[in-house]
């Protein structure tokens, strides 16, 4: 018996799995959600900014992390939209101009934005950190049309904008470690205020610069989007997925702990032998 | 001079940059600029260039007729190139539209999905405690876990405090360590690197 708790079949652990995230989406369970300091704080800045502020979102979002950063994405446009705070959002990975048009051609007309007027979408910029850097150094000179190829000198919003130093704050979407570029490119040269928009795993990572004061705020994962999506009494779909997560998760912990009983116990006997 | 002309651009643009950090001269911070829009140039160049010799790999594999996955990664990598060249609205093209929300994007999340699985499997044979040190890794990846989701707070108020707790203070201690140590190592690579004494990335041996 404890030999077959301390190797349990790994089909057993995905079948598990599978309906633990099934059960939620059929019915939602509507299990409460503890709201982090990081999106708390998060939720508070994007809400005291000014209207007519600008704001520059720096995208990285692609297939593999669309889960966690689209819904991320999504309802903090939304709140931007709804503060009628401007956006220039610009992609540093090559998927991401994708997101960038969808964001808009979905929520565009319900706010009444106008493209070149409320919003901006740059087109991909190759690089990485380089693009990182350019985008602090000159972002006016790296771009010159906007990703409908028209000249960013025609659109109003883009003659607001001289530095980096303009906006009211920057964004980075991503699963990487672009947020430490806008770190050191940006916020540590220009003092322009930065927020974190991250998948889960790398929360570790980013977190010591929230504690630091570099970021104003962090949004983790799906927990972020759903959090976020809470505190701006939008729900949307973060929240839906987070019963589901919220069950995973415990069927992990569930195993680990069978796991380990297994193990002690095991231990224990083969000690007394 | 094939060895020392990137050695001495190496040296050039190392030190503009690094200057320009430091100090604010115009020639310095035209220069530095320039550097960095170069890059940029140069990165979209790389992208190209890793297209081309991704299309000569494959089509090796299909010439010694071993491969129909190369076959499949030819004509997407074909397609959707075309399609983004030659119909002028781009991405936006409901063609290469078509392809990204429906062939794209479905087969990138799905693998990552998968992650979900392996993940579950990993955690329930990895997290054991077999020492005082995986302990400590199995209870605090645990209350983290707990008091991440919102079950943990249903089953005590206390998991997402501790959770809390845990990132704020040992994560940031070990994370800053650790970014730290990181950030000398680049540090000292980079100046080996501008001083010509690191040549690695130009092929030497």
């Amino acid at each position: 018996m404890l030999n077959r708790l301390t190797n349990i079949d790994r089909r057993v652990i995905y079948v598990g799995l599978l309906v633990v995230l099934f059960i939620p989406l059929y019915k939602p369970l509507g299990l409460p959600l503890p709201i982090t300091r990081e999106s708390k704080a998060c939720f508070e800045f994007i809400g005291k900014l000014p209207a007519d502020s600008v704001v520059l979102m720096i995208n990285s979002t692609g297939p593999s992390v669309q889960a966690e950063l689209y819904p991320q994405t999504l309802t903090m446009a939304r709140h931007l939209m709804d503060k009628k705070v401007k956006i220039v959002i610009c992609s540093l990975a090559v998927e991401s101009p994708a997101y960038n048009t969808k964001l808009f051609e979905r929520w565009a007309a319900e706010y009444k934005y106008e493209n070149g007027k409320d919003y901006v979408i740059l087109p991909y910029k190759a690089g990485g950190e380089t693009a990182m850097a350019a985008i602090g150094r000159d972002i006016k000179s790296l771009y010159s049309t906007d990703d409908r190829n028209v000249p960013l000198s025609q659109l109003p919003l883009w003659s607001r904008i001289n530095s980096v130093k303009d906006f009211a704050c920057v964004i980075d979407i991503s699963g990487g470690e672009s947020q430490r570029w806008m770190l050191g490119h940006i916020q540590a040269p220009h003092k322009v205020p930065c927020i974190a928009a991250i998948t889960a795993v790398i929360l570790a990572v980013t977190q010591p610069y929230f504690s630091s004061g570099q970021l104003v705020g962090i949004l983790s994962g799906l927990n972020g989007a759903a959090e976020y999506e809470l505190q701006s009494k939008t729900p949307g779909p973060a929240a839906a997925g987070m019963d589901a997560q919220s069950l995973g998760h415990m069927w992990v912990v569930l195993l680990v702990v069978i796991g380990n009983i297994a193990y002690i116990a095991s231990r224990s006997q083969s000690k007394k032998k | 001079m094939r060895r020392n002309l990137p050695v001495w651009l190496g040296f050039i643009g190392g030190i503009v940059v690094t200057l320009e950090t430091f100090f604010s001269v115009k020639i310095i911070s035209d220069m530095s600029k320039a550097f960095l829009e170069w890059r940029v140039v140069m990165a979209a160049i790389a992208l190209f260039l890793g297209g081309g010799n991704m299309i000569r790999i494959h089509s090796k594999h299909i010439q010694q007729k071993k491969a129909v996955n190369s076959m499949i990664l030819i004509a997407a990598m074909l397609i959707l190139f075309f399609l983004g060249i030659l119909d002028p609205r781009g991405i936006k093209s409901p063609a290469y539209k078509f392809i990204f929300d429906n062939m794209y994007t479905p087969l990138g999340a799905t693998v990552f999905s998968m992650n979900a699985f392996y993940i579950a499997s990993a955690c329930y044979r990895a997290f054991r405690m077999r020492n005082g040190q995986a302990a400590v890794l199995l209870f605090s990846g645990v209350l983290v876990i707990m008091g991440t989701v919102g079950i943990g707070a249903v089953m005590w108020s206390q998991f997402p405090v501790i959770s809390q707790w845990i990132l704020k203070v040992p994560n940031s201690a070990a994370m800053r360590g650790m970014s730290m140590g990181a950030a000398l190592g680049m540090v000292g690579v980079s100046l080996r690197v501008v001083l010509g004494l690191e040549r690695g990335h130009l092929g030497a041996q």
